[in-house]
């Protein structure tokens, strides 16, 4: 072992494989975290309503947010299968054409995509849902008896209160998709090509498959820095004092 | 009428969205117990389509035999829990009661705790191999546990710390009135208040270390593998075997699943590290 300085660090920022997992891992995670806000607040705002049933929700939102991510991942792998898969069954029946969804550099992304979404969506709506529940009821009140309308409501009292939930809930969700590494793993082992190699993952080619550590380390600094940058606002938000 | 359409198309909404999180399970349920034959064919509906084969099942057996992936879970995941919760508490207590001065005041040390448990696994992942490689305790429980409280136990402790802030002042006043000790304080009330918060934070990180793959794939090789390298050694040079990975991807989600319906009411407050109060 020889001592090289910073030349690692030279090297990652001149390896465009890194450049590219940082692109994929950004798109991912740009796509994942819109998806799963809107639905996730559509969501706990339709269960806000009084929905009979309720309980019965939270049953099936708590089994994917527990379940085991690369547990999760095989069970996508069954749905996506191009053969004999659900997905392209039903496509077929509907007189489609079936889809590649792990093995077409456009469509694979996104098929990881997917799977955060049902993953990590019931967080999502069980968060904004929890928060929904415990507003004050004062300034609804107040707003109906000054005539406004549902969606006044909506944007100047409910959206400006679920401002925190909100943040809180972008930020965690923003670091744990940035670090996604057993969907990628078990779904799609980076591919087709370097179509989903997310900057975990090629981390880990790096140092667990190639055995070069040092660079696996550089590379670890690199991630330590975003994750960091986006911890710092967080811990603003959850109040720590 | 407006109201009767809203009506349906709420149900709509619900309806599709049970649909969208209810059938990939109903999917690893039936290919559990299809026969081989019948995998490679798309069929939905038990009995009708297919005829059902349990002894697939019976592979469950082998997962739960003594020195199985499914027996190593619960050894590496319940110790990470008790160790995390009684390591965590302590410190929690301490972050939720003293004031610390100097360069690192209370709100430093939690935001270092914060910033350990989203620490990217990775990131430790490397260091921590080859620390485990030079001590000979690769493929040990013990290394698998020590990695996995690098995680559990920072978040241990910023849970457990919003459950002993909550515990009234006055009753650990008045306890240290009648002349309890710090440590009695601690023992006789603060924990006996905090028990349901306890309990869950115990769960959740249980459930957290049952998860945990990157470490567990890293760390282990056959006699402390984990459930989750279990299910990814399912795919064998002949291809994917779709049966024994459902089996053993059921055997997996069951029990977080179990356990946190359990502690349903504390699950948003401990994910979000007490900052939204379900």
């Amino acid at each position: 072992m020889v001592f090289i300085g910073a030349e690692n660090f030279r090297e990652v920022l001149l390896d465009s494989r890194f450049w590219n997992a940082l692109q994929v891992t950004t798109i991912i995670a740009v796509t994942a975290l819109i998806v799963e806000l809107l639905f996730g607040l559509a969501m706990a705002l339709t269960l806000n309503r009084d929905i009979r049933g309720v309980r019965f929700f939270f049953w099936i939102f708590l089994l994917p947010m527990v379940a085991s991510p690369i547990a999760v991942s095989y069970i996508w792998h069954l749905l996506y299968s191009e053969l004999f898969g659900p997905l392209n069954d039903v496509l077929r029946i509907l007189g489609f054409r079936p889809v590649a969804w792990l093995s077409n550099e456009q469509i694979a992304p996104f098929s990881i995509v997917t799977v955060d979404v049902w993953q990590w969506t019931p967080f999502v709506i069980l968060v904004l849902y929890a928060a929904l529940q415990s507003l004050p009821k004062e300034p609804y009140e107040a707003a109906q008896i000054d005539g406004a309308s549902r969606t006044q409501i909506f944007r100047h009292i409910t959206l400006p209160l679920l401002g925190p939930a909100l943040t809180v809930v972008f930020f965690l969700r923003l670091v744990e998709v940035f670090k996604i590494f057993d969907v990628v793993y078990g779904l799609t082992g980076g591919g087709p090509g370097i179509s989903t190699q997310s900057i975990t993952y090629y981390t880990y080619n790096v140092s667990m498959k190639w055995f070069s550590l040092g660079y696996g380390s550089a590379l670890s600094y690199f991630i330590l820095i975003i994750i960091l940058a986006i911890t710092i606002p967080l811990s603003r938000i959850i109040k720590l004092g | 009428m407006k109201r009767k359409i809203e009506n349906v198309v709420v149900w709509c909404v619900l309806l599709t969205t049970a649909v969208y999180f209810l059938f990939p399970v109903y999917w690893l349920i039936t290919t559990a117990i299809k026969q081989t034959k019948d995998i490679y064919t798309t069929t939905y509906i038990p009995f009708i389509q297919f005829q059902p084969d349990f002894s697939n099942l019976s592979l469950l057996l082998e997962v739960f035999s003594p020195g199985s992936p499914l027996a190593n879970s619960f050894i590496i995941a319940t110790s990470t829990a008790v160790l995390a919760v009684s390591i965590g508490s302590l410190a929690a207590y301490s972050l939720a009661r003293f004031e610390f001065k100097g360069w690192m005041k209370n709100k430093d040390i939690s935001f270092w705790f914060l910033s350990q448990r989203m620490f990217p696994g990775i990131v430790l992942a490397i260091p921590f191999f080859i620390m485990m490689k030079n001590l000979g305790l690769l493929d040990t429980h013990l290394s698998v546990i020590m990695a996995h409280l690098t995680f559990t136990l920072p978040f241990a402790v910023l849970i457990m710390r919003s459950f002993f802030l909550e515990v009234p002042r006055e009753l650990e006043d008045s306890a240290a009135v009648d002349g309890c000790s710090r440590i009695q304080t601690f023992l006789k009330i603060a924990l006996p208040i905090s028990a349901p918060g306890m309990v869950s934070t115990a769960i959740l990180s249980f459930i957290l270390s049952w998860n945990d793959f990157l470490f567990a794939t890293i760390l282990t090789l056959s006699n402390a593998q984990t459930m989750p390298v279990a299910i990814s050694a399912g795919v064998s040079p002949v291809g994917v075997m779709y049966w024994v990975i459902a089996v053993r991807a059921l055997a997996a989600i069951l029990p977080p699943w179990l356990l946190a319906l359990a502690i349903q009411r504390y699950i948003v407050r401990g994910l979000t590290f007490g900052a939204v109060k379900g």
